[in-house]
């Protein structure tokens, strides 16, 4: 019998130090698609002369492996958010540079008054820290806007003085209470990545086990569903490492991860106007690197994140010049930012926020039935530059 | 046992990269010094260092004094 490539599997784990395997169990496998591992020997070409035009093979060096793979965007579900380090996505987005930041607990415990408001801003009340940036890039439900999840904002930015600016714009100012929900955030830490992950993947009867890994790309990419096409959202990763061991053993049957938040009767603000559009994805543009140590069997210590260069990718439908000027905004090069929230479930509700970046110039296309414009956002900061949330209502 | 090793028992250890948020806002709410909230809310990264935000791009308008 051959092997099955429906019978895949992977696992990831957090690595206690670099060169410890962790191995991954059962509970430590979580449903991926489109897994496409590579092993290719690091070669040499062997610069003798032979005496005739034939040359010596390349020398086989040592091994390098990849693997790619994508995995569907959702959250973590249940009625609390995850215990710390718990969540299998979550150690591979803290492996990206990711802060994982658990509030388990609403904040402030009994939904209050707001103590003032305007259209694209809010006062948060006695209950809220008057700390500059605190609750920047997290969820925050504006009880009266609406019933949950349409009452969830995202907090821009934050000051001493308690005013939280909105990714969005209301008709009126918003009344009532507020409070920081229960959620799960992902916000990128200013610091590089200190997580290293261990992983195994299962081809059929085959296990591969990997240590030392570490995230060579990483882009989310977010497909709005309609009436004529449906996507899923996914995140497409790139893992290195090296190769631990492998055994003949079977692939584990995966417990279904559970319905998927589609990116649909949501939100989607640009620079805080709603907008129609097929497609956004941040691409963190990470570079990894080998620090060489003869030491080591394969002459280098784990690879490490060395740089990232985070991008947005907008695929907007054509704006009229008076709705919403882009060339003027990207001759302008100030910071604006992008607010995007789908799924109706607790726990399984996406928000995603880039509270400063850069336009660069949309081109316009009109190849398909309509006409869109398509085009880049650059961000410039490095703390709280990407926040990605699942709250809990 | 120290006291310092007492304290250390006591203290919660977050893996790597993960943050205990309902800290962090008590230790704000209560004026903790937020760097001894923060080493307690999560695992400091010894190399970590502050990072400068990149200065905006917007042009400014010259002064014509």
């Amino acid at each position: 019998m051959a092997d099955l490539s429906q019978k895949t599997v992977l696992g990831i784990t957090v690595q206690a130090s670099a060169g410890t395997y962790n191995a991954p169990g059962v509970s430590d496998c979580y449903p991926i698609a489109n897994l496409r591992p590579t092993i290719n020997g690091v070669k040499v070409t062997n610069p003798e002369y032979s005496g005739t035009v034939h040359k010596p093979g390349d020398a086989i060096v040592g091994k390098k492996v990849s693997l790619s793979f994508q995995m569907v965007v959702r959250g973590p579900g249940g009625a609390t958010p995850p215990a710390a380090g718990d969540w299998i996505p979550g150690r591979l987005l803290r492996a990206v540079g990711f802060t994982e930041v658990v509030t388990a607990a609403a904040i402030p415990a009994a939904a209050e008054a707001l103590a003032a408001a305007d259209t694209d801003n809010v006062t948060l009340g006695d209950g809220a820290a008057a700390t500059a940036d605190l609750y920047r890039g997290l969820a925050l439900n504006l009880v009266a806007n609406g019933v949950a999840p349409k009452s969830l904002t995202s907090i821009v930015a934050y000051g001493a003085d308690k005013v939280a600016q909105l990714p969005e714009v209301f008709g009126a100012a918003p009344v009532g209470n507020y409070q920081i929900p229960k959620q799960l955030s992902y916000l990128l830490s200013a610091a590089e990545s200190t997580v290293l992950l261990s992983s195994s993947f299962w081809l059929g009867r085959v296990r591969y086990n990997l240590v030392d890994v570490a995230v060579s790309a990483f882009k989310a990419t977010f497909t709005a569903s309609t009436q004529d096409s449906a996507s899923y959202c996914l995140y497409d990763v790139t893992l290195e490492g090296k190769i631990e061991s492998t055994a003949d053993e079977n692939a584990t049957v995966l417990q279904p991860a559970g319905p998927a938040p589609f990116f649909k009767d949501g939100d989607f603000w640009v620079d805080k106007l709603a907008l129609g559009g097929s497609s956004f994805s941040i691409d963190m543009g990470v570079k990894l690197g080998y620090p060489p140590n003869p030491n080591e069997a394969d002459g280098n210590d784990a690879g490490q994140i060395v740089e990232t260069t985070r991008t947005v990718s907008l695929t907007l439908n054509q704006q009229l010049k008076a709705t919403k000027d882009f060339i003027a905004l990207a001759d302008a090069q100030g910071y604006h930012s992008i607010w995007a929230q789908f799924g109706q479930a607790s726990g399984n509700i996406v928000s995603v926020l880039i509270p400063e970046a850069r336009f660069d110039y949309q081109s316009p296309d009109p190849s398909g039935d309509f006409v869109t414009q398509q085009g880049d956002m650059l961000i410039d900061a490095a703390d709280k530059a990407i926040c990605i949330t699942f709250p809990y209502l | 046992m120290t006291t310092k090793a007492k304290h250390m028992a006591r203290a919660p250890q977050l893996p790597s990269g993960c943050v205990d948020f309902n800290k962090l806002h008590h230790a704000a709410m209560t004026n903790t010094d937020p760097v001894k909230a923060l080493a307690g809310a999560r695992i400091v990264p010894a190399q970590e260092k502050p990072v400068v935000t990149p200065a905006s791009t917007k042009q400014e308008t010259p002064s014509n004094g």
